[in-house]
């Protein structure tokens, strides 16, 4: 896997300096408008947005496309799904589908859509530290009555920390253990079946024992999941709402008058 | 510091894994705690800051009970631990944001945080590292950073469950001269270890064995009896039984000696 894929990329742009919160809810105000849009015109304006936003915060184009990468199979069966499955106007046909100039047009939009996402998601990941992501969702959770499902946000938080910080173990645990039983004879490609159990059940034992492992730790070091405090103490600025309301007025511009 | 009297424990369905221990630690102690596998010492040592509770018998704290649900947060801001795994003790992303784990849950103000953390990187030479994922790191280090985790809280007893166990000779020199170091600064220190040499200049070492407490005292009588040491499972290391011995055939006078170069200087002073 690219390590690249939705990777943080230090910097002292102004867009790293944001408050999490102020790239969090522009992310989502963001993919809002990008899935009411209909046209060609207002869809190069939104990736004249993200040029512009990316070269601020000089993150690299590669790295925003290491994100979209992974995904080209989804979006190429998407493509083709719109433009075999839309009834209109025929193009040309194979095997009995035929291909639609409508179908063209919503699967062109489409795809253009999902690719704008991930290319937004993936400018907010790169300016913004783990931490101070999950600082900043613990901040936008912290209103909500969570109690009443039994959680609190630190807890929300603090778990999501956990699972970015414990797939990668994990993931490297499954491939030490693949070694190991292949050196025993196990043949992956002959006897999938097998090496899905013989992986499988060792797995479950090492994710539970490290689960229990890192609660004594959480817990010896006084963790209870209520009244944290952070290292990290995001706080919204004036600079901050300077730029939530550009993004919202460059947006609305862009949906009502494109 | 720490008072444990008949503490039997029990896990959900199994056999007894501490039989009516009893155990009594000063403050500014330097206690070492040696077993084979099984023995029951990490068992013990977490019933020093209630991560497990008594099936009988009782455990206190500076006089405060660990059976007590209030009692829950003074308890562990006392005793603090580190474990064998460095992997699986890690909560933060970064090694600043690891130390700073302990500081957060108990409420520390964000600059104050800051400051603290700051202060242990540079003391225990950490600084370069700060922004780094502690799984980037060398084990001898990863151990290191979780000791600043503990140390950072400024619990007054430490424990540390064969924090060893895991790394190279080198590292594992460091890490022992750094817990020493914390003792002598006045932290009283619990060390679990499967390594009698590791006892060596400890104010007292305990050898367990199926739950119990079969032998107690300075480490310098316990390894006079490296029979019943050798029953329960442990050894003595290889130049300490050779200066035995040496010492048991009236060859040098030192009674033991753990380092090769320490033999070699007791060797030629009797010839
Ligand atoms: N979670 C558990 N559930 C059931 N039994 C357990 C559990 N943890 C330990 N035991 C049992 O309790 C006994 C003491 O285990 P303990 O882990 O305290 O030994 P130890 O001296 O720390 O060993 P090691 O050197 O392997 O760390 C063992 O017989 C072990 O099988
Ligand atoms: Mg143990």
């Amino acid at each position: 896997m690219s390590n690249l894929f939705f990777t943080y990329i230090p910097g002292t742009s102004l867009i790293h300096r944001l408050d999490p919160r102020t790239k969090i809810i522009s992310v989502m105000i963001a993919s809002m408008i990008i899935f009411k849009l209909a046209s060609f015109a207002e869809m190069a304006l939104i990736g004249a947005v993200f040029l512009i936003l990316s070269l601020v915060s000089s993150i690299p184009f590669k790295v925003s496309m290491a994100a979209v990468k992974p995904m080209i199979v989804f979006l190429v069966i998407i493509f083709l799904m719109q433009l075999f499955l839309t009834e209109g106007t025929a193009l040309f046909s194979l095997s009995g589908f035929s291909a639609t100039r409508e179908g063209l047009h919503i699967g062109l939009l489409l795809t253009v859509k999902f690719v704008y996402l991930l290319l937004f998601a993936s400018l907010l990941t790169a300016t913004t530290a783990p931490s101070m992501l999950t600082a900043g969702i613990e901040r936008m959770l912290r209103p909500l009555p969570l109690k009443k499902a039994g959680i609190s946000s630190f807890d929300l938080a603090t778990m999501m920390s956990l699972s970015i910080h414990f797939f990668p173990l994990l993931y490297e645990h499954l491939w030490h253990l693949k070694d190991a039983q292949m050196s025993r004879g196990l043949d992956p490609g002959r006897s999938p079946f097998k090496t899905v159990y013989s992986l499988s059940v060792p797995m479950m034992r090492t994710a539970f024992r490290s689960a229990e492992e890192v609660s004594f730790a959480m817990e010896s070091r006084c963790y209870q999941g209520i009244c944290r405090t952070s290292l990290f103490d995001p706080r919204m600025q004036r600079r901050d709402f300077a730029a939530l309301s550009a993004f919202v007025v460059v947006m609305w511009v862009i949906l009502f008058f494109a | 510091m720490i008072e444990i009297t008949t503490l039997n424990h029990r896990y959900p369905g199994g056999k007894l894994s501490l039989d009516s221990v009893d155990l009594h630690i000063e403050k500014g102690e330097f206690v070492v705690i040696a077993g084979r596998n099984g023995s029951g010492k990490s068992t013990l040592v977490r019933h020093m800051n209630a991560l497990l509770l008594p099936s009988s018998g009782s455990v206190k704290v500076k006089g405060y009970c660990t059976a007590k649900n209030a009692n829950l947060r003074e308890i562990r801001r006392t005793v603090g631990m580190v474990f064998q795994n460095p992997d699986s003790q890690f909560v933060g992303m970064t090694v600043e944001e690891d130390i700073a784990f302990g500081l957060e849950n108990t409420g520390t103000p964000p600059e104050r945080v800051r400051q603290l953390v700051d202060e242990i990187l540079e003391l225990m030479e950490l600084s370069d590292y700060k922004k780094y994922t502690p799984r980037s790191l060398s084990g001898g280090q990863r151990q290191m950073i979780a000791i600043a985790g503990v140390l950072v809280m400024e619990p007054e007893c430490m424990v540390f469950d064969e924090i060893t166990s895991m790394l190279d000779p080198t590292s594992r020199k460091e890490i022992l001269a750094t817990i020493h170091h914390i003792n002598k600064k006045g932290t009283t220190v619990v060390h679990v270890t499967h390594m009698l040499e590791e006892a060596v200049g400890a104010d007292r070492l305990i050898v367990m064995d199926s739950g119990k407490i079969v032998l107690e005292g300075s480490p310098d009588d316990v390894f006079t009896h490296p029979d019943i040491i050798q029953k329960h499972g442990m050894e003595l290391p290889p130049v300490a039984e050779l200066s035995r011995r040496l010492y048991d055939s009236g060859i040098i006078k030192k009674k033991i000696v753990f380092s090769r170069d320490e033999l070699v200087e007791e060797l030629c002073r009797s010839m």
